[in-house]
């Protein structure tokens, strides 16, 4: 939840954006190493479906490489700008075809080649994965969208804020009011221990 | 909206803030004892959900496709925007003109090569490095060697090569000092790399349904065999030119740039084992996280 002051100081992206803007190739092969992570999350959490979010991401940095010319320095952050062509392409996705159904599982999770002793843990990582999304479903879309900008992306409030158009006080209530809501759905334990659903059925 | 409702939005996002960035909740709570009751079961819920988030990891593999779309489309750009060449280089002739096409385009190229050749631009061009006033006289001499007719085989060596190159120019641009425009220009290295591996007809996919590695027409054994000797033997003068120059750097540059080869040298073991894996029964998809021998 650094925002643009996580591994690239606001200055040194600044730098990196202009240079982009001059045409320096090399600069684009930067920008895409710090936003990466943040948009694939953001864009999976969103859609729910790996292959989907890594096309999208995918292409999240073409149209920055067509755009970048237009943008402008005057206030708002390159983060928000950024994210807004992401939201534009996940609204597009959409639209081109019906929302998957099939809980991310399995494909939510990196392959990280955990040992066959770590299964059992992954199984419930897996579905507390699929179930917080699954959570996500209640929040009407500006709630859902604060928490993926703030929880996938970590994004900062004030580029959440810039990037869903309301002022920074806004995007804490809504913050708030999401998490809430989450906390109807979800069952958490007051040491913090995630318990699935499933896990809660098998348990009895 | 009341003040307490105001109040909490203001602490829940201080401690999401703080928990995001390695705090505990309990540590969290203790900041606000008075409002610990109201606060403890939504910093439990924003922790789940943090947690939960971060599980996902992006594909290393599909990241690397991206990264190599995106300077794809990048160089495309830039070869139309800068090069002299560049109304040469986009223009791409109808297959059924291709018999007519390739010769002339061979006589345009050697035209134009020998022009370059009748100034001397093209031996001061050839140690030029990027930023250098000459060394799109290089590139787009490069260009047009690529264009000349010729077998896949025979581009995929022309592609090696050309990462050879690059990694010379990296080289130079290390002793030149300049280490950013060094690190930058890797991503050259790369796209050469896996342009020759494609030309083999060996692609880096993780969806081999999608795209399933395949041979390409003119791939043999022998191609690939001979690709493989050529990358292994161009990175081990790279990379011991490169360890020797990196150790007369400062400390805090040699971390940087040692970190720039190690990619480089995953790069390359990369491409080697992909093509070891070519044309193997039942090949699955591409998976190394790490060189073999780790850092």
């Amino acid at each position: 939840m650094q925002g643009e002051t996580g591994p690239a100081q606001p200055d040194a992206l600044e730098q990196l954006i202009r240079r982009a803007q001059d045409g320096d190739t090399s600069a684009f092969g930067h920008l895409y190493e710090h936003f990466y992570d943040k948009i694939f999350r953001y864009v999976m959490f969103k859609t729910g479906d790996r292959i989907d979010a890594e096309d999208i991401t995918t292409d999240v940095f073409l149209r920055m490489l067509e755009s970048i010319g237009s943008f402008k320095f005057q206030g708002y952050p390159f983060s928000s700008w950024l994210f807004r062509i992401a939201h534009n392409l996940i609204v597009d996705h959409f639209r081109r075809r019906a929302r998957r159904q099939t809980a991310p599982l399995e494909e939510a999770m990196a392959v990280s080649g955990g040992s066959s002793s770590d299964m059992d843990h992954k199984i419930d990582i897996d579905l507390s994965v699929a179930e917080v999304y699954e959570a996500m479903d209640d929040l009407t879309d500006l709630q859902r969208e604060v928490m993926s900008l703030r929880f996938a992306a970590g994004l900062s409030v004030k580029e959440t804020a810039e990037a869903v158009g309301r002022n920074e006080n806004a995007v804490k209530a809504l913050q708030h009011a999401a998490v809430k809501k989450l906390r109807a759905t979800l069952n958490v334990s007051a040491t913090g221990a995630f318990e699935p659903a499933s896990r809660r059925a098998r348990n009895g | 909206m009341n003040t307490q409702d105001e109040h909490l939005d203001y602490i829940l996002d201080r401690c999401i803030e703080r928990i995001a960035s390695g705090e505990s909740v309990s540590s969290c709570l203790a900041s606000y004892p008075d409002d610990r009751e109201e606060l403890e079961p939504l910093l439990r819920i924003a922790a789940v959900t943090m947690q939960a988030v971060s599980a996902v990891e992006p594909n290393q593999v599909a990241k690397a496709r991206g990264l190599r779309m995106l300077n794809e489309a990048v160089a495309e750009r830039t070869a139309k925007k800068r090069s002299f060449f560049g109304w040469l280089t986009s223009w791409r002739p109808q297959p059924s003109r291709m018999l007519v096409a390739k010769p002339l385009l061979a006589g345009v190229a050697v035209l134009l090569v020998g022009s370059g050749l009748a100034f001397g631009a093209d031996r001061a061009a050839a140690d030029s490095v990027p930023g250098d006033p000459l060394y799109w006289v290089k590139t787009s001499r490069e260009n047009i060697s690529l264009m000349m007719p010729k077998s896949d085989a025979a581009r995929a060596q022309e592609h090696a090569r050309l990462a050879k190159v690059r990694s010379d120019e990296m080289g130079r641009l290390v002793r030149m000092g300049d280490i950013p425009a060094a690190q930058r220009h890797s991503v050259t290295i790369s796209l050469h790399l896996s342009r020759s591996a494609e030309l083999v007809g060996v692609t880096m996919s993780t969806n081999p349904v999608e795209m399933p590695a395949r041979m390409g027409a003119e791939a043999r054994d022998n191609d690939i065999a001979q690709l493989k000797l050529l990358l292994a033997r161009d990175w081990q003068y790279t990379k011991s030119l490169l360890e020797q120059q990196i150790s007369q750097l400062p400390l805090e540059q040699q971390s940087a740039l040692r970190e720039t080869m190690l990619r480089q040298d995953l790069n390359y073991r990369m491409i080697i084992a992909m093509l070891d894996m070519a044309g193997a029964p039942g090949l699955h998809p591409f998976w190394i996280t790490q060189p073999p021998g780790g850092r």
